[in-house]
């Protein structure tokens, strides 16, 4: 009743494809799920809306289209007479029913977004056609994300310039507690776990607390299906570079033995071997990973709890040419230009290596206490465990006169000195999280809520990169929307305090003292939305966050190995505050997209660690240039721009261009790891169907990145590699398997011609190509 | 009005409650001590102190400087690097301790250099035209090792003073070895200031 169908054309042939929009933007609802009702068939709309269905045999279809955030839709299609094919234009209205809304609102992108606020869907289908070898690849197809990289299996999400522990990481309700700190330090998220992600462009803090001032990338799991039985989805994704190969997998049901338990189980693997530069195998660059979950549901939308348990556990080669012993070292790899000698691929991953576990267990009740009213509590426990492992050669002398003792002993201590790890640290995080979702009036909705962690870090090992630390926070939160005719304004208030308690080692004198930090502060936010004609939006938001030092930034002492510099923290380091701005625009009209937007931040007291060219650190490895944390003022800006253009019906032009410039305000000279200016220019052609193949696409797209020539002369070994040109084809489709599975299959090609570049952002820069032609095979089959 | 306050008072109550709920299982069970260190590394012997011994050809005079940090990478700087004072126009015969002082006793893992020295070579820089370093020993495939060696200096007392850096690589495998290349990965590298006199 609230679908507006039109029947555009009735020709001959039995079959059914349309698309399915929403009713007010009318943007495609890419990953929208249309089933036709009492059979098996099914269809997932794709990113332009469209679906397709075949061969029906019936005289009457009972389509029924259901997309997380809208009412679902029915829709009854007469065939028979001779009607053949039906086009169709599903628009679906947004929740509108405050039921349906409280239903689904803890998928909806308002959920981690204010409406006023920059921020992407990553859908199912989306994720699927660009999964890669890490969780970060599918999140580069955002303009402004980029990332930056220790290897082909080691990557962390840069959100507009920013990275690190200025972003926050949600995954399934939590956020992700992990070593989030070091370059080498990748986000602990299985690619395969079924959900959805926003990416948050701008400063989040008023949600999400003070280290979301950068941006929040939120991964949430995917609803399970309510309709009855056992489902499920198989994924198989196949790389030819490294070789590697990874399975996904999970089955869910709406109902245990009648009972109204909902149950998903999940599980993945991936086995990756020596990547492969275009001249060069990069040893010791493999990776394994093996990863499960268990979600739990009972209950309904009134009163419901929804538990999860998952762990990720990844084992990473570290290349072995990245792994120096001092500046030297570092220079000469340099000048060399390529890696000094390079082994026949293998899957073997020896030292230097990462071996990191990350368990989790989420625990999230919710309750409709009225109408307007719905209180959510999240509880949270996560450990992390990391081991790194060094790759020096270690110098062991066995103990005792007898020769066989000896060599005994020199063996037992060589294995020992193996598998003990330079660095481990077990950091454990519970937290709590309590929220009200209310609605004032009609047009107001909000939600006040408070949220609490306690941390405790464990250290040991040689490396003292960070102390043993104890951390709580505990933050309180306020934010509305006001809803009028054109015009949506948010604001949000938020405060907080953390208290750091730490144990640092004087490494002269080997004693430990204890040192006890508290921050505190207000971070706040206002933003508007303004739709002035149908397709258009506009959006500005200001914000004023603050991040207390990190552990790292405080207390790091010790040589960084990737990067031959020696990491001296400072424990008086004061707070950042932010000051931001950000306006964007979108118009869409008859297929034609363009989406922009700009930013600015300003950040007070920004910490970064710089040189200390009159102090290097000394050492009988050699001497190292000494980097001490600092405080500053930066300022960052950029933009980005998206556009698609339609040539023609089947045929798109997209592009994507973005751009980022940071620097430091006191001393006149650019920030350090800011991504250079890249740009990607596409066609994507698409057919309804080739031969058995429903939904074929052809996509091909060249991106370009310039040199970073924002540097400071002579800061760095090296000066920034040259800008690159990369290009992608990927041709892609769905297949019926028997028993009548839709089966999606991608078969891309990344970087075609095999060409030699460098990235910036890449760690391995200074010693390796980047990653050469890459042949990858995707496949996921539901039932 | 009256639905928002009265939310407000409800949210209150519960959050009153959890949060009472959340303080019993976050701080209840864990204290706030922060357990002592508990480092096993020391299998791995780390070197503290390079000790050169040069005695001159003719006069037999012996020369002995150290380089030495105790407290290991990081920490306090060296705790000595001596000055090399050498004659110009001489030939020295030298020779290269490494050894590990932050133990008791202290360990000569000059033995362990020789006892792998397929594996291991010292280098030799003299920087300024001071000298020249000549290596006289080799390892079992006739590769130069360099614990011992000879250093002929400048017959002219240049006024500039110079350095001399010995670098001493652990090769993964004999393999990578060549008696002319250095490892990737420098195992100890130390300067001593040299002066000509």
């Amino acid at each position: 009743m609230i679908a507006t169908l039109l029947l555009l054309s009735a020709l001959a042939d039995t079959h059914i494809h349309g698309i399915v929009r929403d009713s007010a933007t009318r943007a495609p609802l890419h990953g929208a799920v249309v089933r036709l009702d009492g059979t098996k068939k099914g269809a997932v709309a794709d990113r332009y809306g469209a679906f397709h269905f075949y061969d029906l045999h019936q005289d009457t279809v009972r389509l029924v289209v259901s997309y997380i955030g809208y009412a679902t839709e029915r829709v009854v299609v007469p065939l028979g007479e001779g009607r053949k094919e039906v086009r169709l234009d599903i628009q679906m209205r947004s929740s509108s029913a405050r039921q349906q809304e409280i239903q689904v609102t803890d998928e909806r992108i308002a959920h981690s977004a204010l409406p006023t606020q920059q921020a992407r869907v990553l859908g199912s289908v989306e994720i699927d056609e660009h999964r890669g070898q890490t969780f970060a690849d599918a999140l580069t197809q955002v303009a402004g994300v980029t990332v930056l990289q220790t290897g082909p299996s080691l990557k962390k999400p840069m959100i507009n310039g920013l990275t690190g522990t200025r972003l926050v990481l949600r995954n399934n309700n939590l956020v992700q507690e992990g070593q989030q700190w070091g370059i080498e330090h990748a986000p602990e998220i299985d690619a395969f776990s079924p959900s959805r992600i926003t990416v948050v462009k701008g400063p989040a803090a008023v949600m999400f607390g003070p280290n979301a001032m950068g941006g929040v990338i939120d991964v949430e799991s995917r609803p399970i299906r309510k309709d009855p039985g056992l489902h499920g989805e198989a994924t198989v994704n196949l790389f030819s570079n490294g070789r590697q190969g990874a399975v996904g997998a999970f089955l869910e049901t709406a109902q245990v033995a009648g009972a109204p338990v909902a149950l998903r189980l999940q599980g993945s693997t991936r086995l990756g071997g020596d990547a492969e530069a275009p001249d060069y195998v990069l040893n010791n660059t493999g990776v394994r990973e093996l990863n499960a979950s268990l979600t739990v549901e009972v209950g309904d939308e009134r009163l419901g709890l929804s538990t999860l348990a998952s762990i990720f556990s990844t084992t990473l080669g570290i290349f072995s040419g990245a792994h120096i012993g001092n500046a030297t070292d570092m220079l000469r790899a340099i000048q060399r230009g390529h890696p000094s000698s390079t082994r026949p691929f293998s899957y073997d991953i020896g030292n230097p290596r990462q071996e990191i576990t990350h368990t989790m267990i989420s625990a999230k009740g919710h309750a409709q206490l009225s109408d307007d009213e719905r209180l959510v509590l999240t509880l949270g426990h996560q450990v992390n465990d990391r081991s790194e492992f060094d790759g020096h050669n270690v110098r062991i002398r066995g103990q005792g006169t007898d020769p066989v003792i000896r060599a005994a002993d020199s063996l037992a201590r060589l294995q020992r000195a193996l598998a003990t790890p330079a660095m481990n640290l077990v950091l454990n995080t519970s937290s709590l999280d309590a929220s009200l979702e209310h609605a004032l009036s009609e047009r107001v909705r909000g939600t006040v809520g408070i949220s609490s962690m306690w941390q405790l870090n464990e250290r040991s090992g040689s490396v003292i990169l960070i102390p043993d630390y104890r951390l709580w926070g505990i933050g309180a939160f306020a934010y509305e929307s006001i809803m009028l005719d054109e015009v949506t304004v948010s604001a949000g208030i938020r405060y907080d305090v953390r208290d750091l308690k730490s144990r640092i080692i004087n490494r002269a004198t080997r004693e430990a003292t204890l040192q006890d930090r508290t921050w505190q502060n207000v971070s706040a936010s206002l933003g508007a939305l303004w739709a002035p004609v149908e397709g258009l939006t506009l959006t500005w938001n200001a914000a004023s966050s603050w991040r207390p030092p990190q552990v790292n930034e405080l207390y790091s002492n010790d040589v960084h190995h990737g990067s031959a510099y020696y990491e001296i923290g400072d424990s008086s380091l004061a707070s950042e505050r932010t000051l931001g701005s950000d306006v964007g625009l979108r118009y869409e009209a008859n297929g034609l997209l363009i989406e922009s937007s700009a930013f600015i931040n300003r950040i007070g007291d920004y910490i970064m660690a710089l040189p200390d060219p009159a102090n290097p650190t000394v050492t009988i490895r050699g001497t190292f240039p000494t980097y001490r944390f600092t405080q500053m003022t930066a300022r960052l800006f950029g933009g980005d721009l998206s556009l698609t253009v339609p040539l023609h019906e089947r045929l798109n032009l997209y592009g994507q261009a973005s751009f980022v410039r940071g620097d430091n305000l006191d001393l006149n000279e650019p920030l350090l790891f800011i991504p250079a200016d890249r740009g990607r220019i596409g066609l994507h052609l698409h057919a309804d169907d080739v031969g058995p193949v429903h939904d074929a696409y052809v996509d091909v797209s060249v991106m370009g990145v310039r040199r970073q020539d924002r540097v400071v002369p002579g800061r760095d070994y090296a000066e920034p590699p040259a800008g690159y040109l990369r290009t992608d084809l990927s041709v892609g489709g769905v297949l019926t398997l028997p028993f009548g599975l839709p089966a999606r299959l991608t078969l891309a090609c990344t970087n075609l011609f095999n060409a030699a570049y460098r990235e910036y952002l890449s760690q391995y820069r200074y010693f390796a190509d980047d990653l050469g032609r890459n042949i990858i095979l995707r496949f996921t089959t539901t039932f | 009005m009256t639905s928002s306050t009265n939310a407000l008072r409800r949210f209150g109550r519960i959050f009153l409650t959890s949060a009472f709920a959340a303080s019993m299982s976050l701080f209840g069970t864990s204290c706030d001590h922060l357990h002592d260190p508990h480092d096993h590394d020391h299998d791995h012997d780390a070197v503290t102190t390079v000790v050169l011994t040069l005695v001159a050809q003719g006069s037999n005079d012996t020369t002995r400087v150290t380089w030495e940090d105790l407290d290991g990478i990081g920490g306090n700087n060296p705790n000595r690097i001596d000055t090399l004072f050498l004659r110009p126009g001489t030939i020295y015969v030298g020779s290269v301790q490494f050894e590990n002082r932050a133990e008791s006793p202290a360990k000569n893992l000059t033995e362990d250099v020789l006892e792998d020295a397929n594996e291991h070579q010292v280098f030799y820089a003299v920087s300024n035209s001071l000298g020249q370093v000549s290596v006289l020993d080799k390892d079992g495939r006739g590769l130069p090792l360099g614990l011992v060696f000879t250093l002929g200096t400048s017959t002219s007392a240049a006024a500039v003073p110079g350095a001399l850096t010995l670098s001493l690589y652990h090769y993964d495998s004999e393999s990578s070895k060549n008696g002319t290349d250095p490892a990737d990965e420098t195992d100890v590298e130390v300067t001593f200031p040299l002066i000509l006199r």
